[in-house]
This record gives C-alpha cells, structure tokens and sequence, in this order.
C-alpha cells in the first residue's frame, strides 16, 4: 500500500497528538495561574477563618455595612445560616467562644438591620476590553436615597505572571459633597474592600445589643409538656430589665462530668434571647448564665406525665433576667 | 515530504486547539485558594480586618498568626504594605491608624520577624 492510499487519517493523528501535547502544557507544565483571587475562591477552611475575621472585626468597628459587605466577597448562598453554623460548629468543636460570640452576634445584627434595598457586590467582571466594573447598591436609613458605590474601571487580570499589574482602584471620588436629597444620589467610587468615610458617614450601623452587665437571675422555671417531645430540652431565655431578650449571652451548662458553654441567639427563628440545650436523662444539671449568673441546680430531664400510656418527654423553660 | 510537512502542520493546528482550550476555555481551576493568594486589594482589607479584631481583642499573638495566613513577610511588613496601600487609595484617617496601631504594637513586641503559619 502506498502513501496515497492510506488516506488523510495521518492529519487526524497528527492533529490528536497536537492537541494532547497542547492541553498538556496547558494543564501542567504551564497552567493558568491565579495569583490575584477573590475571597470566594478560598478554601472552605480559610472561608471560615475569613468569616470569623469578619466577625470580630465587625465587633471592633460596629460597622454593619462593611461587615455585610465583606461577608458578601465570600458569595454564600446563605449568609446568615453561614455565621449562625459557623459559630454552633466553633462551640461544638471546642472553638474560641470569642470566636463564636462575634459570629452570632453579627448574624442576630444582621438579622435586625433595618430594611433597605438588598445588598449586592458583585465580582469584577470582564469586559472584553480586560476592564472590571463592579457596582454594589447600599442599603440606606428609611427615606434616604439609595447610594451606588461603584469601583473605578481598572484591569483587572485573569491570570498574573507578574505582580505588577494594577490592582482595582479605590480612591475615593465623592461627586455630591453636599448633603442627600430626596431626589439626588451620590455617587461614590470605592473598591469592594476600601472602607471608605463615605460609607461610615452615610450608612446606619447597628451596634450589638449585648451590654455587659450585672448577674442574671432565675426569672421563672417551668415546665412545658405541651406538644409532648421526642427527648428531653432545656430552653433558656435571656432578658433584660425591661423583659426584652439578649442575645450573645454565655449559657454555662454544667454536670458532674462536664460542662457545655454556649450563646444565646444563635436559633434566631426562636428569639434573639433563646438557646436550647438537649440534657440526657438521669443526669442533674446546673444552669446558669453568665460566670457570675445564678445557678439552677439540680436540673433533671423533665417528664410529663400522660393519662394513657408512658410518659412522655417535655421542656424547662428557664427565663433569666438582668435586673 | 509534502506529507511530513502537512503531518507536523496539523500537530500545529492541534497544539493551537489545546493551548487554546487548556488556558482560555477551560483553564485549570484554582477554587481551594489560600489567603496569600489575595489579591492586594483584599489583602490590604484583611489586614484592615486583623487590625480592627485586635482592637477588640487585644491579642498580639493571634492578631501574628492571622497576618502569617498572608504570606513569609514578617508582619511588620505585611501591615506596612498595607498601610502604603491604604494611603495610597484614600481609606479613611481611622482605619489607617488602625492598622498604625497594630503595627506599633507588633514593632513593640519584637514581632518584626516571619511566623511560621499556624
């Protein structure tokens, strides 16, 4: 057989080793490397670091916009489950209870801001020119008007073999000094990550409602059979003076051969002032809030009686006060 | 030899395909990043971050080992990276001095050197 009569299949060949040889170098010996990433793209243990970071800083600056914001660079589908998860993870792995109290405390904050347009940051995006934009709608005070912070166009590399590309720009550029209008919005150009005055001066905060205090006391004990549990629970409720709950207190549940720290507020569906404990039955308890709280000794599963049949299980709701 | 020649022309044509599918059509993924691979913007704002926990905490040491997840750089340095960068793009008087503050207190407390990460 001569070469004319084996056809064109040595292209095909030639072509298939081209592209392996290709998409070998381009996968291993020279992949596409991303020295420049988004928070979004680390790794779910970073994520939790940069969380909690996020977290207590927020308790540093009392800045719920730029918490929120931050939070947002992390895209999760949930954020406020993402914090409250985190924190039960941190206090049942024997975490920093810092850590866990910063991360409730930002969720309930997050949970009682103020209603305004959703927050929004999106990503640098690519024009086909190679510049990002990034546009993030703020929430403001009620009938303040809506602000748009939007970053300077700057290139914004997909992949860096160098480090001296240009990062996004963040200065900040007011372009209406004057104040809000009604029907006037400013404008201001910030990178997603600057903390620029603009957003401390024009956007509401709000500051966690936990206030370090006197003891709390046992406010009233009772027991709730009604509906009838699948196992025994321990409800506990922490309220100010004027009977309003607190969230972000210390829950000290101890027994003769443990004890399980924990923070209120972290079932927010429940009360910011809420925390729940599952005791295991014949083991007596003491609760107490706070390490100076007064305690509730001798705290047994609690069983409630049934007219027919075995008992069932039921709940102490222990409601304590700072008075 | 016309057949060598069209032969090594489609290996061209099939390298171009590969290159061209391995880096812009489906580059490889990097999705389990870590923070020294932040851009600078978002590291200058983690450090904008450790400097406000440290104010809550008062925790040098921890305030070392959240630097360190930033790269080799001693802390000092990666502050006053930081710091230059927040200067430069305007952040406001108080979060520079924030991070001022931190870097005073790790100059202070000889943390000048590489941490190992924790």
């Amino acid at each position: 057989m001569n070469n004319d009569e084996r056809g064109p299949w040595y292209l095909l060949t030639g072509l298939v080793i081209g592209i392996a040889l290709g998409l070998f170098y381009a996968w291993v010996v020279q992949p596409v490397q991303y020295v420049d990433t988004a928070p979004d793209t680390l790794q779910s243990n970073y994520k939790d670091h940069y969380r909690a970071l996020i977290a207590l800083a927020y308790l540093g600056n009392e800045d719920l916009l730029r918490a929120r914001a931050r939070l947002e660079l992390l895209h999760d589908e949930d954020v406020f489950r993402a914090l409250t998860e985190q924190a039960q993870r941190t206090l049942a792995e024997n975490g920093s209870d810092n850590q866990a109290r910063a991360l409730g405390l930002l969720a309930i904050a997050l949970g009682q801001a103020p209603p305004g347009p959703a927050l929004a940051v999106t990503q640098p995006r690519l024009t086909p020119a190679g510049v990002s934009t990034q546009t993030t709608i703020i929430p403001t005070p009620p009938g303040a008007p809506a602000q748009e912070i939007r970053s300077a166009s700057s290139p914004t590399p997909t992949h860096a073999t160098t480090d001296t590309e240009t990062p996004a720009v963040s200065t900040i550029l007011p372009s209406n000094t004057s104040p809000p209008s009604a029907d006037a919005s400013a404008t201001v150009f910030a990178s997603p990550t600057a903390s620029p005055t603009a957003l401390n001066a024009a956007l509401p905060t709000a500051p966690p409602t936990f206030t370090p205090g006197g003891p709390f006391v046992l406010l009233s004990q009772e027991k709730i059979c009604d509906p009838p549990l699948p196992a025994p629970l321990f409800q506990i409720e922490a309220l100010d003076r004027f009977n309003q709950p607190i969230p972000g207190v210390l829950v000290i549940i101890s027994w003769p051969d443990g004890e399980e720290r924990f923070f209120t507020g972290l079932k927010p569906e429940k009360g910011a002032g809420y925390a729940d404990f599952a005791p295991e039955t014949g083991v007596l308890y003491s609760v107490r809030l706070g390490e100076n709280g007064q305690p509730v000794n001798d705290l047994a599963a609690p069983m409630c009686p049934r007219s027919s049949g075995a008992p069932t299980w039921g709940a102490w709701l222990l409601k304590f006060i700072r008075p | 030899m016309a057949r060598w020649i069209r032969f090594f022309f489609a290996i061209l044509v099939g390298l171009a395909i590969g290159l061209a599918y391995g880096w812009f059509i489906s580059p490889v993924e990097y999705v389990e990043t870590s923070p020294h691979t932040l851009r600078i913007d978002y590291k200058a704002d983690y450090v904008l971050m450790v400097a406000e926990a440290y104010q809550y905490e008062a925790d040098l040491n921890l305030a070392a080992q959240r630097l360190a997840l930033l790269g080799n750089l001693p802390p000092t340095e990666i502050v006053s990276q930081a710091i230059q960068f927040a200067q430069k793009y305007g952040y406001n008087d108080a979060d520079i001095a924030r991070m001022q503050v931190l870097w005073s207190a790790l100059q202070s407390a000889g943390l000048s050197q590489g941490m190992a990460e924790p």
